[in-house]
């Protein structure tokens, strides 16, 4: 790494819908990915992230800013993390953890994938179906069968009809 | 917008449910056969018991009890300094008394009877064992052997001890412990962490810690590092906190500073950490009963008049709880689990 040159050393990421996005290096190599591509000498030109789009990669890029801003402090790096996605819907959460999972970011895929369940927590079974794209294929009977073992678990939940 | 949601891929769906609470979990089985399969995997049941342990809001147990009447079991969540009862649960037979837990599950006797469950309260699943004989004061253990995930019933009594297995159905009687003459403990039940029983074990000299390990059936002395300095003969406790085998003492001479220190993940592993310093301690640390984080906070329980106090480290004071009503005659704290379901039971 170019530590000793005294200045920042600035890496060019490329989304598949090839936007550019410029990333102190010391920020992006949160991401093993880049940090392998980095320690391999191949982060020279511009970094293609094929399975990362634009929007998804700005996002991650004020993610990786803003948490390599934060001292050694876990306290004040987990407010930031639970700021930066409060505002999160669930589309935006699942390209998220997606794309963190390539760039093998565990702290962020830790904290997406805990958002993403905090906003399946009082969700209807078939609102989880939809989200998730998931055929349900239990017959009506099967479904009723699994449902009254866990009958409980079933209140205060929202109603089906929304989304 | 539904259709714009990207498929996720297996690993990350696993990664989601296992940071779910324990309700959502149990009805998203309903989702589908494969979310079912997957909820109901032993390996993924084991992965969403540990992340609750570790998590900072949870799901917890907790068995209310008077001296005449009883108030059943609850599921509860502890969020901020107030108890919200999720559900009340009859136990199977109306056994309450419980002997020791383990992983999510408990194990209850008929009162004063040969009759033992092993019993989960979140799926409702039982087995049932009967003891050889009669066992008073005997030293009950549950532990989960890591290896073949087979819940076994540890029971020490004086010289020997005896070792149930839930997967083969039977006792192994009259085992001599190889470490130690005799078996000196209070008549607590053993701390289930790793799928060991700890306890303390009273020698002449000093206080150890003795384990049950599961996967070779023995008892084994804790060896403790220079990391964990008790002073003079100071009595040492054991607990467990979010998944970690604790021991606490006071500091000395100093009564009001209670000392924490915890052991790595595992049975082998013999790492010690100081967790924290518990300062301006007002109660006998004999009454002092180390339960469970909510978030940063510890909650303990005063054993003397059963009722729960939270512990801030940040501020080192102590705080009460709203709920003023729990616990009285006792109550047990811990994680539930989705182990142990009547289909494979």
């Amino acid at each position: 790494m170019a530590a000793e040159t005294g200045t920042p050393t600035t890496l060019t990421l490329k989304s598949n819908d090839d936007e550019l996005f410029s990333v102190a290096e010391s920020a992006a190599i949160l991401s093993v990915t880049i940090r392998n591509m980095v320690e391999d000498g191949c982060a020279g030109g511009v970094i293609p992230l094929d399975n990362v789009d634009g929007k998804t990669l700005a996002s991650v890029i004020t993610y990786m800013n803003g948490i390599s801003a934060i001292p050694a402090d876990e306290e004040k790096k987990k407010s930031y993390r639970d700021k930066f996605l409060s505002d999160k819907d669930f589309e935006t959460l699942a390209d998220m953890v997606l794309a963190a999972n390539y760039l093998n970011m565990s702290c962020l895929m830790d904290a997406v994938s805990a958002k993403i369940a905090q906003v399946m927590e009082k969700k209807s079974v078939g609102w989880v179906r939809r989200k998730f794209g998931i055929e349900n294929d239990y017959t009506p009977e099967e479904e009723a069968a699994v449902k009254e073992e866990h009958k409980w678990t079933f209140e205060g939940v929202e109603t089906d009809d929304d989304n | 917008m539904a259709d714009t949601t990207p498929d996720l891929p297996q690993e990350i769906i696993e990664l989601i449910l296992s940071k779910l609470s324990l309700k959502s979990l149990l009805q998203f089985k309903t989702v589908s056969k494969s979310w079912n399969t997957l909820i109901s995997d032993p390996i993924f049941v084991k992965n969403h018991h540990q992340q609750s342990k570790q998590s900072n809001s949870n799901d917890l147990f907790l068995h209310k009890k008077s001296w005449n009447s009883s108030d059943g079991f609850s599921l509860v969540r502890l969020e901020d300094e107030k108890l919200r009862t999720q559900r009340v649960i009859a136990p199977p037979h109306g056994w309450e008394h419980v002997l020791c837990f383990c992983e999510g599950l408990l194990l209850i006797q008929q009162y004063g009877s040969r009759r033992l469950a092993l019993w989960n309260p979140s799926t409702g699943a039982e087995k049932s064992l009967w003891l050889p004989y009669n066992c008073f004061k005997s030293n009950f253990g549950l532990c989960r052997d890591p290896i073949t995930d087979d819940f076994k019933v540890v029971i020490a009594s004086w010289e020997h001890y005896m070792v149930y297995s839930f997967k083969n159905n039977s006792w192994k009687k009259r085992i001599k412990y190889e470490c130690v003459e005799y078996y000196r403990t209070q008549y607590i039940p053993g701390v289930c962490v790793d799928g060991a029983s700890y306890w303390l074990w009273l020698s002449q000299n000093a206080t150890i810690i003795m384990y049950f390990d599961p996967r070779d059936d023995k008892f084994k002395i804790l060896q403790k590092t220079e990391s964990v300095v008790v002073e003079g003969n100071e009595p040492v406790f054991v607990a467990e906190l979010r998944g970690r085998l604790c021991v606490y003492c006071n500091n000395g001479r100093d009564k009001e500073t209670i000392l924490i220190w915890t052991k790595g993940k595992g049975i082998d592993n013999n790492s010690w950490n100081k967790l924290m310093n518990v300062e301006n301690v007002t109660m006998p640390i004999l009454w002092f009963e180390l339960k469970c984080f909510i978030g940063n906070k510890i909650v303990i329980r005063n054993a003397k008049d059963d009722r729960l106090v939270v512990y801030n480290p940040y501020e080192k004071k102590f705080e009460q709880f709203e709920d003023k009503e729990v616990g009285i005659g006792g109550c047990y704290f811990y994680t539930p689990s989705t182990s142990y379901e009547k289909s494979n039971s």
